[in-house]
């Protein structure tokens, strides 16, 4: 059983569970110094809440590795874009860049969000064949299926919000670095895109369920992420 | 006297003229120089330079305003012919292994014409390119390998034969015209323009119109939320195309011997249909319409949807 954060800090120097959830994911890569690792095994020894938390993070990155690579994962820019930010400041793509931290908070809810979605998308589109029922589809399996598509539904809007929202603030916190003429171009099209989302809504309020509709607001969520990420990550004019 | 006094007035008045149209002769001679100085600083410098690269390289170019043109050819090396605005710091062209990179250097953080650069480079035919620029606008021909381009408001012209073209841009338009294995492109409200052949094609909008004729498409992803999509072309036997739209119109012209099974679903736009049977209201009330029907062998698939952009399947 784990301690409360407080109860353990005010014990002893040993890092408590806040501390240790962070480093989580540095210790799978192996980025920790031995002193660290060592300090966060102590801690899993003793705290099955913060072990679980790990092989429920184990098991994802292995079912992420599992993802077949024709998957449409969210493309990982960051790969791409970090060298430019150390290695050429004034170059010909010089300017201020967002906050990175921000920027990788957004895509590591965008990375989960595809993932998410991945896992989603197959069974929003998995069709429910009520004409030839097989032996074990009986009403209440198409009842539930529908339930846990709504539920899966949900969830990855959320996922999609939350992406979006950390977009946000990465681009707004920097967009003085943006030209006025593309920040009209994309603020309209933001635009563009929230009326579609807003129309969606709507028409998914009178038909709640509605496959396709589903299928286009997830679409919208996406292009709208693609668009934000895009200005984030590139679009510091000179 | 008088004539003398007007003669003196006179010298005096030819003398004063004299050296009035001396300081204007200097004057101007001075403004020449200061107008020739200024222009020779706003027109900035032209650098050449030519260095080897290998025949499959890669070729980076990093440019902020002006224009890059990209060619290939049939030589082992690399030139470029770079007209630099005097805000440019300087031209960098580094070569080693199989990358070559051009980079326009500017001078902290430059506006306006004079931080541009206009650059034309010569390429080995089989380099792979990756182009990166803000309002520059590029165009490149005749370059075989992958070539990737990403632009803020420049407009991006690609012509020839590629495996994979990679292209992305915010307001700029796409034009790309040429034999290629793979195209992705992608803008937010500029149009993207194809012509020519294609297997593998992903191109998506938000506000820009996609306009496709091509022939051969095997695999197509075409997306706008308003922009309307144009496709026109013969497909692939087995091809396997998804367009979807909210609110853009999503036309596609083939020819009857296409063979394809058809599903196409509106929420509220209209459907014609001059290839096969019309659609049918997906229930009694609400305004969506559905097609599904089968042309030829029924080989290719064909999936369209939108919540309020009209569909129409024509005859070409």
């Amino acid at each position: 059983m784990c301690e409360t954060p407080d109860m353990r800090e005010t014990k002893s120097p040993e890092p408590s569970c806040r501390q240790v959830d962070p480093l989580l994911d540095d210790l799978i890569d192996g980025q920790l110094s031995e002193g660290q690792q060592e300090a966060v095994r102590r801690h899993l020894a003793g705290c099955q809440a913060c072990r679980e938390q790990l092989a429920s993070l184990e098991r994802l990155l292995d079912e992420v590795a599992a993802l077949p690579r024709a998957v449409e994962v969210p493309r990982d820019l960051w790969s791409d874009i970090e060298p430019r930010l150390t290695e050429r400041p004034m170059a010909a793509t010089s300017g201020r860049w967002p906050d990175l931290r921000q920027v990788a908070a957004a895509l590591l809810f965008m990375t989960l969000g595809g993932v998410l979605t991945h896992f989603v998308q197959p069974a929003l589109r998995r069709p429910v064949d009520v004409s030839n029922p097989q032996p074990s589809t009986t009403v209440q399996t198409v009842e539930l299926m529908a339930t846990e598509r709504r539920a899966d539904f949900a969830l990855a809007e959320a996922d999609y919000l939350r992406a979006k929202e950390a977009l946000w603030s990465a681009v707004y916190s920097n967009r003085q670095d943006v030209s006025p003429v593309t920040r009209d171009v994309v603020e309209r099209n933001l635009e563009v895109i929230d009326q579609a989302i807003r129309e969606l809504r709507a028409a998914l309020h009178v038909d709640p369920g509605n496959h396709q509709l589903e299928n286009l607001l997830l679409g919208q969520h996406r292009t709208e992420i693609d668009l934000l990420q895009r200005l984030a990550l590139r679009t510091s004019e000179i | 006297m008088k004539i003398r006094e007007i003669s003196h007035g006179d010298t005096l008045a030819r003398e004063q003229g004299d050296v009035m149209a001396s300081i204007r002769v200097h004057l101007l001679i001075a403004s020449c120089g200061l107008l020739m100085l200024a222009a020779a600083a706003a027109a900035g410098s032209e650098v050449e330079r030519r260095v080897p690269a290998r025949p499959d390289g890669l070729v980076t170019v990093s440019n902020v305003a002006g224009s890059v043109t990209v060619v290939g050819w049939n030589r082992d090396e690399v030139e470029v012919i770079g007209y630099l605005g005097h805000r440019v710091e300087e031209l960098e062209i580094d070569s080693s292994g199989r990358v070559t990179d051009i980079e326009v250097e500017l001078r902290g953080r430059s506006h306006g014409s004079d931080s541009s650069a206009r650059l034309e480079i010569r390429v080995p035919q089989g380099s792979d390119l990756d182009i990166e620029v803000v309002s520059a606008e590029v165009e490149v021909s005749d370059v075989h390998g992958d070539v990737t381009i990403e632009t803020v408001s420049g407009s991006i012209d690609l012509e020839g034969t590629s495996k994979a073209a990679d292209l992305e841009s915010v307001s700029g338009s796409i034009n790309v015209e040429g034999n290629f294995d793979r195209l992705d492109a992608e803008s937010v409200s500029g149009r993207i323009r194809v012509r020519g052949e294609a297997r593998e094609v992903e191109l998506s909008t938000v506000s820009g119109e996609l306009e496709l004729r091509v022939d051969g498409i095997r695999r197509g992803d075409l997306s706008t939320t308003s922009g309307s999509i144009e496709l026109v072309g013969k497909l692939d036997a087995r091809a396997e195309i998804e367009a979807d739209s909210h609110s853009g119109r999503v036309e596609l012209q083939l020819p009857p011997s296409t063979s394809a099974r058809f599903r196409v679903s509106t929420h509220s736009g209209r459907i014609s249909n001059e290839l096969g049977p019309p659609a049918e209201r997906t229930s009694r009330y609400g305004p969506g319409r559905k097609l599904e029907f089968e042309l030829g062998g029924g080989d290719g698939r064909i999936t369209i949807d939108t919540f309020s952009g009209s569909v129409s399947l024509r005859r070409r």
